[in-house]
């Protein structure tokens, strides 16, 4: 197999691994009793963009027939994926910070999870913080080739 | 094949990436992490924290140090990977 079919098989993996994730979600909804469906999409999600960001990078930087200007951008959208995940990593996993037994009023605990359970913790639970770093990332690169043109 | 300095730096970038993401699947998987139950914060952390230190070696080795990569790249790599590792000095250190 050569390196261009590796590089088509793994962004095409990681794009189904990553729609997979999401209709598992959808599909079966998980609350506080039931994790597993939640657990499992968000593991999919995850090692789907683990798979797309890594053949994005490996293809801008390995496959040498394709016009450079094209390897370039897979290769820069690559670096911006991670870069969105790498400052996005800390709010992805979670924690229930109280101890569910100590919770006053002899409650088990059920309202507090459940609001943390809800805000479930991947790449849809917290709404637009992809994008904020999408969109400072794409500002950044239009001004450092403006920057360039002008040099 | 051999494995020259090109080679180890596209493997050293794709186990770091993997193992990054794997970190936080494996984060989740195992969670919710509570007061008393810290593992699955304990493991995700170690295998996310060495796939991001893998990332940052391989960019800014790969940056410096490979002849085989063409210029632009070098760059990106260099300045990518210098930015990941000031992240992760000085921001992420404050939110993980």
């Amino acid at each position: 197999m050569k390196n261009k079919d590796l590089i088509i098989l793994g962004i095409t993996i990681g794009i189904i691994f990553f729609f997979i994730g999401l209709i598992i979600s959808n599909v079966f909804p998980s609350n506080s009793e039931s994790l597993v469906s939640y657990k499992l999409s968000a593991f999919m999600k995850l090692i789907g963009i683990g798979f797309l960001t890594t053949s994005m990078l490996i293809g801008g930087l390995i496959l040498s027939s394709f016009d450079k200007n094209l390897r370039l951008i897979l290769f820069l959208f690559g670096l911006i994926l991670l870069i969105i995940y790498t400052i996005g990593s800390p709010i992805l996993t979670w924690e229930i910070s109280k101890d569910l037994s100590t919770l006053p009023g002899g409650s088990t605990g059920s309202e507090a999870s459940e609001e943390i359970f809800d805000s479930r913790p991947t790449s849809l639970g917290t709404p637009g913080f992809e994008f904020i770093y999408l969109i400072a990332a794409i500002i950044s690169i239009y001004i450092l080739r403006k920057y360039k043109q002008k040099g | 094949m051999t494995l020259d300095k090109k080679m180890l730096i596209l493997l050293g970038l794709a186990c770091g990436i993997m193992l990054f993401f794997l970190g936080m699947a494996v984060a989740i998987i195992l969670g919710p992490t509570t007061e008393t139950y810290l593992l699955p914060k304990q493991i995700g952390a170690t295998i996310k924290l060495s796939g991001m230190g893998i990332i940052c070696i391989s960019m800014i080795i790969g940056g410096f140090f490979v002849e085989k990569i063409e210029k632009d790249f070098k760059n990106l790599l260099l300045i990518f990977g210098i930015i990941i590792l000031l992240l992760n000095i000085f921001v992420l250190q404050y939110f993980d």
